[in-house]
C-alpha cells in the first residue's frame, strides 16, 4: 500500500479535492461577518472595580428558585459557557428551569497588579455572593464554579459555608500535585516571583504559549488543516472563529493573586494540605458540608482528572457526586454531548437539592420587571455585554 | 671651537679613506646576503635590514667622529643623539618584525599556536617594548624621573598584555573547538548545538560576562551600569533560547526517525494500519511528533530548561525596563515604577476605604437595631 502511496497519481485526486476546498473557502472567509458571542441575553446587576456581575434572562418556567451564581476562571472569558446559541451550556440550564447569575472578572490591566486571591475571594466573589442574596432573599444560594473558578468556589465555600446552599465544581483543579498534567509539572520550575516583579500583570499571551504547548501539533497545525475539510461550510467555519477567538481573547492575570496561585496552590499544594489561607484565615476543606457535584473531564489536558477527583475526599460534605464527563477541557462545555447530558445532570442535581429552601423574596421574572421599572425612572440601560 | 679652512682641509686629506670605507661596508653587507643566499639558509627578516642599517649606523657615526663640529650644537653629540634615535627605531622595527614573524610562522604552520604560546609571545613583547620606552624616556627625561620609563616601560604594558590574555584565552579555547568540529565533520545535531551554546556560555562568562559585570564608575556610571546589566541579561537569556530550541530540535530529531522506522514497518510488514491518502501520511506525521514532543515536555531536563527560558527572560525585561527607565528619566511622563507606586496606594486605599464602608455598615445596622455603638 506504501508504493502505491508513494505513486504520484495516487494523490492526485486528493490534491485536487483539497484545492477544491480551499478556493471555496476563500469565499467563505471573505464573506464571513463579525462573529457574535454570547446570545443569551442578560443583565448586569452589580459591578465593582472591573468585576460585573450579570443575571440571565430567565426562562418561562424557574424549577429551583434558588439562584446559581456561575464563578469562572481568571483565564479565558466566561462565554465558554454561551458561545452560541446551539452550544451554550448556559441556554440549556435556563431551559431547565435555573435562575443563574455569573460573574465576569474584566481585563485586568497594570492598575490591577496588586490585586490579590484575597481580593478576588473576600471581596468581589463574597460581594457577589452577597448581591444575590440581597437581591433574591435567598440566604444560601447554589455556587458553581469553572476550572480555576472551581477552586476559587471550593475556597469560598469553606470560608463561607453558612452562604451556600449547593456546591458544583467543573474541571477544577484540586490536587495541584499530580504530575498527570504538564502544566503541574512546569509549574514546579517556575521562578513566578520574577514573572511578577517583572512583568506586573501575566499578559494572557503568556499563558496561551503554555496551553498551545500541551498538545503542539494538534493546536498548532492539525486544528487548521481540519478546517480545510470543513472551509466550504459558513456556518462550520463561523463556528471555528467563535472558538478562536474564545481560545485568544484571553485576559492578562492580576500578578498578586497569580503569584499566590502558583506559589501556594501549584507549588506547594497548600489547599490539599490545608495550610491555604485567604486573608489570615485558613481554608480548611472540611468545613464544606453542603451536597456538592464535582465533575471531571476524563480526557482533560489542562486540568488531568487526578486533579479533581481528589476533592469528593477532602470536604466534610455526605452528600457529594463525582461525576465523570467523557471528553476534553472545552468539549464539556461545547460539545454536543454536554449539551445533551451534563447540563440536563446539572439542573437534575440541583433541583433535587433546591427544594429545601424556601422563597422568601420576588421571584426571577419580577426582579428582573423591577429592575426595568428602575432603569426606566433614572434613564439608565440595561448592558447585555461583557466587555468593558 | 675651531674655525677656519683646517677641518675642511683635514677631511678633504681623508675623503677617499672615508670612501673606502663605505665601499668596503657596502661589499661586506651584500657579500653577507649572497652567502645566505649560496648555502640556501632562511633570512631572518628582522636580522637583514637591523644588521645592514646597524652596519651603516656604525659606520656613520665614525665617519662623523672624524668631523670637528663646524658650529656649536652641531656636530657628533648631535648626530650620536640622531642615531641613538635611529637605534630606536631600528629597535622598534625588530620588534614589529619579530611578533610578525611569529604570526607568520602560525598561518604558515610551523608553529602551533595557542594560549601559552601567545602568553609568551606577550611577555616578550613587553620585555622588547620595556627596553624600547626606557631608550625613550632616557633621552627625554632626567635622572631624578626615570621613574616613570620603568613604569610606563615595565609593568603597565606587562598587565594589559596579561589582561588581554584573559580575555582573549577563552575565545580562542572556543574557536579551537568549532575548529575541530568542523575538521571532524560533525553534523550538527540539537545536542550538539546546545553543547556549543554551553562553550560558548563558558568563553562569554570568563570573558565579556566578567567585563560587564565590573563596576561603572564616573559620571555616566548608573546609566552604563545597567545597560552593561541590560546585555549581560540578554546574552544569558539568548544562551537559554538556544538551549530550549536545541532540545525542541532534539525532540523533532527523534519524531522523524519513529516516522520513518513506522514508514519502513508498513512497507516491510504490509500489516497493521496502512497508508491509503496523503492525508493518512500527515496524520501519521503530526501524531508521530505531538507524541515525542509531549514525552520530551514531561521530562524533569525540559521542564527546568522552561522554568530557566522565564527566568532569564525575565530577567532580561527587568534590565530593560531598568534601562528605558534611567535614560528616560528626563522625559516628561511617569515611568512604570512610578505608576507601579501609584497603582499600589490606590490599591491599598480602596482596600481601607472598604473595611471603613463594612465597618460603618455594621455600625449603622446596630444603630438601627437599637444597639448601642459605643
Amino acid at each position: 500500500m506504501l508504493r502505491e502511496f508513494m505513486d504520484p497519481g495516487f494523490f492526485i485526486g486528493e490534491l485536487e479535492d483539497i484545492t477544491r476546498k480551499v478556493v471555496k473557502g476563500m469565499e467563505t472567509l471573505t464573506t464571513l461577518s463579525d462573529i457574535d458571542v454570547e446570545p443569551t441575553p442578560k443583565e448586569l446587576v452589580f459591578e465593582e472595580d472591573k468585576m460585573r456581575l450579570y443575571h440571565y434572562l430567565p426562562g418561562k418556567k424557574i424549577i429551583c428558585p434558588v439562584p446559581i451564581l456561575i464563578c469562572y476562571a481568571l483565564v479565558n472569558r466566561q462565554y465558554m459557557m454561551d458561545l452560541q446559541s446551539d452550544r451554550s451550556l448556559i441556554r440549556n440550564l435556563l431551559g431547565q428551569g435555573l435562575d443563574i447569575y455569573i460573574i465576569d472578572w474584566g481585563y485586568p490591566d497594570h492598575g490591577d497588579r496588586y490585586v490579590t486571591l484575597e481580593d478576588y475571594i473576600d471581596v468581589y466573589l463574597n460581594d457577589a455572593v452577597d448581591y444575590v442574596r440581597k437581591e433574591t432573599g435567598h440566604d444560601r444560594i447554589n455556587l458553581l464554579g469553572v476550572c480555576q473558578g472551581g477552586t476559587f468556589v471550593t475556597i469560598y465555600t469553606a470560608l463561607y459555608p453558612e452562604k451556600i446552599l449547593n456546591l458544583i465544581t467543573m474541571v477544577a483543579p484540586i490536587d495541584f500535585h499530580t504530575t498527570d498534567g504538564l502544566l503541574n509539572v512546569w509549574s514546579q520550575y517556575l521562578d513566578v516571583d520574577k514573572m511578577v516583579d517583572a512583568m506586573g500583570i501575566i499578559p494572557g499571551e503568556f499563558l496561551n504559549v503554555a496551553f498551545l504547548m500541551l498538545k503542539p501539533f494538534q493546536l498548532m497545525v492539525d486544528k487548521y488543516v481540519g478546517l480545510m475539510d470543513n472551509l466550504d461550510d459558513p456556518a462550520t467555519v463561523a463556528n471555528f472563529v467563535r472558538m478562536e477567538k474564545w481560545i485568544f481573547d484571553s485576559p492578562a492575570q492580576a500578578g498578586e493573586a497569580y503569584r499566590k496561585f502558583i506559589k501556594d496552590l501549584y507549588q506547594e499544594n497548600k489547599l490539599v494540605k490545608g495550610e491555604l489561607e485567604i486573608g489570615g484565615r485558613r481554608v480548611n476543606l472540611k468545613n464544606i458540608t453542603v451536597p456538592l457535584l464535582n465533575i471531571y473531564a476524563t480526557e482533560d489536558h489542562l486540568v488531568p482528572p487526578a486533579s479533581t477527583i481528589p476533592l469528593n475526599d477532602l470536604v466534610g460534605s455526605e452528600d457529594k457526586t463525582l461525576y465523570s464527563f467523557p471528553g476534553g477541557h472545552i468539549g464539556i462545555y461545547v460539545s454536543s454531548k454536554s449539551q445533551k447530558e451534563l447540563a440536563p445532570k446539572v439542573a437534575e442535581w440541583l433541583i433535587e437539592r433546591c427544594s429545601a429552601q424556601p422563597r422568601k423574596k420576588a421571584t426571577p421574572a419580577k426582579r428582573v420587571a423591577k429592575r426595568s421599572a428602575s432603569r426606566a425612572a433614572t434613564g439608565t440601560k440595561a448592558t447585555k455585554s461583557g466587555r468593558a | 671651537m675651531e674655525t677656519g679652512s683646517t677641518p675642511w682641509l683635514e677631511i678633504w686629506k681623508r675623503w677617499p679613506e672615508m670612501q673606502a670605507d663605505a665601499f668596503r661596508n657596502w661589499v661586506k653587507g651584500w657579500s653577507q646576503i649572497a652567502d645566505w643566499g649560496k648555502k640556501g639558509e632562511k633570512v631572518a627578516m628582522e636580522a637583514l635590514p637591523e644588521d645592514l642599517y646597524n652596519q651603516w649606523i656604525s659606520y656613520m657615526k665614525d665617519l662623523m667622529e672624524k668631523f670637528p663640529p663646524p658650529l656649536e650644537g652641531l656636530g657628533p653629540e648631535t648626530f650620536l643623539k640622531m642615531f641613538s634615535s635611529a637605534d630606536i627605531y631600528m629597535q622598534l622595527f625588530a620588534w614589529w618584525m619579530n611578533l610578525f614573524q611569529r604570526f607568520q610562522d602560525v598561518v604558515s604552520g610551523e608553529e602551533t599556536m595557542g594560549p601559552e604560546v601567545y602568553e609568551k609571545l606577550f611577555q616578550e613583547w613587553s620585555r622588547g617594548y620595556e627596553e624600547i620606552i626606557k631608550k625613550i624616556f632616557a633621552v627625554a627625561f632626567p635622572q631624578s624621573w626615570q621613574w616613570i620609563a620603568e613604569i610606563y616601560s615595565g609593568e603597565i604594558p606587562r598587565m594589559e598584555a596579561e589582561a588581554v590574555m584573559r580575555f582573549w584565552e577563552p575565545w580562542w579555547e572556543f574557536s579551537q573547538s568549532m575548529l575541530k568540529r568542523w575538521q571532524k565533520g560533525e553534523r550538527m545535531t540539537p545536542e550538539q548545538v546546545a553543547g556549543i551554546s554551553e562553550e560558548w556560555k563558558r568563553a562569554y562568562e570568563r570573558s565579556v560576562g566578567r567585563m560587564l559585570r565590573v563596576p561603572a564608575m564616573g559620571y555616566y556610571r548608573e546609566a552604563v551600569e545597567k545597560f552593561d546589566r541590560l546585555l549581560d541579561s540578554l546574552m544569558e537569556f539568548n544562551l537559554v533560547v538556544v538551549d530550549f530550541y536545541a532540545s525542541l530540535g532534539s525532540a523533532g530529531d527523534v519524531a522523524i526517525k519513529k516516522l520513518q522506522e513506522r514508514l519502513a514497518e508498513m512497507q516491510t510488514s504490509g500489516e497493521g494500519e496502512q497508508l491509503k491518502s496523503f492525508r493518512d501520511l500527515y496524520r501519521l506525521w503530526w501524531q508521530t511528533n505531538e507524541d515525542v514532543y509531549v514525552e520530551t515536555f514531561r521530562t524533569e531536563e525540559f521542564s527546568r530548561l522552561l522554568g530557566q527560558l522565564v527566568e532569564k527572560g525575565m530577567e532580561f525585561r527587568s534590565s530593560l525596563q531598568t534601562f528605558i527607565e534611567e535614560i528616560a528619566k528626563d522625559l516628561p511622563f511617569p515611568n512604570r515604577s512610578e505608576m507601579n507606586h501609584l497603582y499600589k496606594t490606590i490599591h491599598e486605599l480602596k482596600r481601607e476605604v472598604r473595611r471603613q464602608k463594612k465597618e460603618l455598615e455594621k455600625l449603622l445596622a446596630r444603630q438601627e437595631s437599637g444597639e448601642g455603638v459605643g
